[in-house]
């Protein structure tokens, strides 16, 4: 499933990760999808678009799901928790509550949810 | 009376040329007036230019390639046929980069093997990173790998970023240790960095173990960068 989430960070360099791959992003404030929780969800880059300041992603559901016992850890005074393969349900559900997150919120109210900035673009237009 | 006089010349009333038709500088004759000049510009289509202008060709005995000699079945791309000619242009990949990098930081404990890793909320952790140059035409592949178990479930992920640019992100790390791979691609040129880290998604201060390269305490993390890239 794909997502298309609104970017921010810094551009160092302008352009493209494909082609010729001169986009860079500042290391200290990369260029990045925004800071938004997706769930239980691993995702992958499939292209930048600077002119609408977004990056398409692909997004895959997490494979395993940590569930708490109710005990703690008397040592660490941590929750105890076990792990075990998502089902096929918990699955769709991480990619529909992935899917739902994105698309039923406008670009401004995802920047207001994250905290973050809009994409900043200090050389855009300079040689 | 008629013009040709009956019995004399050719009749020339049907004759429709026009001196737009003619070649400039060459002359004819018409119904209107005896003689004209034509005015058809003389061009020529060049190597290096995609004009092909209205007017007289000349053209050439040896064809277009013998007008841009880049006009060769070696220098198209195989199978794509222009004007006449079929490619047979295969482009040849070659190993561009090779390099890696194990997390340069060590595990805290003199005889644990894992690092018991605060991360303040939203933070992110560097990890390990690797700078290489890469070739103009190159496609970079990075790959970053940890070994890590979550205290808290749902809280923290591995991200991986190539110059400066987040590629990938892991789902939440398990509350059981885990070994967890992530991969990306994309063009670089020149020296680049990439790297990995781990990211904190709560409101709050979270922590993780990340295990140790050697089980043994004061090693390595057990978390890498690795990166490749082919060019044409």
């Amino acid at each position: 499933m794909n997502l298309i989430i609104p970017l921010t960070g810094t551009v160092l360099v302008e352009g493209s990760v494909w082609g010729d791959g001169k986009l860079s992003g500042d290391d200290k404030d990369p260029i990045r999808p925004v800071d938004i929780d997706l769930g239980n969800v691993s995702w992958t880059m499939v292209d930048t678009d600077l002119e609408n300041e977004t990056m398409e992603i692909e997004v895959t559901p997490g494979d395993t799901v940590s569930e708490p016992t109710g005990e703690i850890d008397l040592e660490t005074k941590e929750p105890i928790y076990i792990s075990r393969p998502a089902t096929k349900e918990e699955r769709a559900g991480f990619l529909r509550d992935a899917q739902k997150l994105i698309e039923t919120h406008t670009k401004d109210e995802l920047y207001q949810m994250s905290g973050c900035s809009r994409l900043k673009r200090p050389f855009k237009g300079k040689k | 009376m008629s013009y040709p006089p009956q019995g004399l010349g050719v009749n020339v009333s049907d004759a429709d040329a026009a001196v737009g038709d003619v070649k400039s500088g060459k002359t004819f004759y018409a119904v209107a007036s005896p003689k004209k000049t034509g005015t058809m510009p003389t061009k020529a289509i060049v190597a290096g230019s995609d004009l092909y202008e209205e007017g007289y060709h000349a053209g050439d005995p040896g064809g277009l390639d013998a007008i841009d000699t880049d006009l060769a079945p070696a220098k198209i791309k195989k199978d794509v046929v222009i004007f006449g000619k079929t490619g047979t242009y295969t482009p040849t990949l070659a190993e561009d980069v090779l390099g890696s990098q194990i997390s340069g930081l060590t595990t805290g404990y003199a005889d644990g093997g894992t690092q018991h890793q605060p991360l303040a909320a939203g933070a992110d952790l560097d990890l390990a990173s690797k700078t290489q140059t890469y070739a103009t035409t190159s496609r970079a592949v990075a790959v970053g790998f940890i070994n890590v178990k979550a205290s808290f479930a749902n809280t923290i992920k591995l991200r991986l970023y190539m110059d400066g640019v987040l590629v990938t992100e892991s789902a939440y790390f398990s509350t059981s240790a885990t070994t967890y791979i992530t991969a990306s691609t994309r063009a670089l040129s020149g020296s680049k960095t990439c790297k990995i880290t781990i990211h904190n998604y709560a409101g709050a201060e979270k922590w993780c173990n990340i295990g140790s390269a050697s089980g043994a305490g004061g090693s390595k993390l057990a978390a890498g960068i690795g990166v490749g890239s082919i060019k044409v």
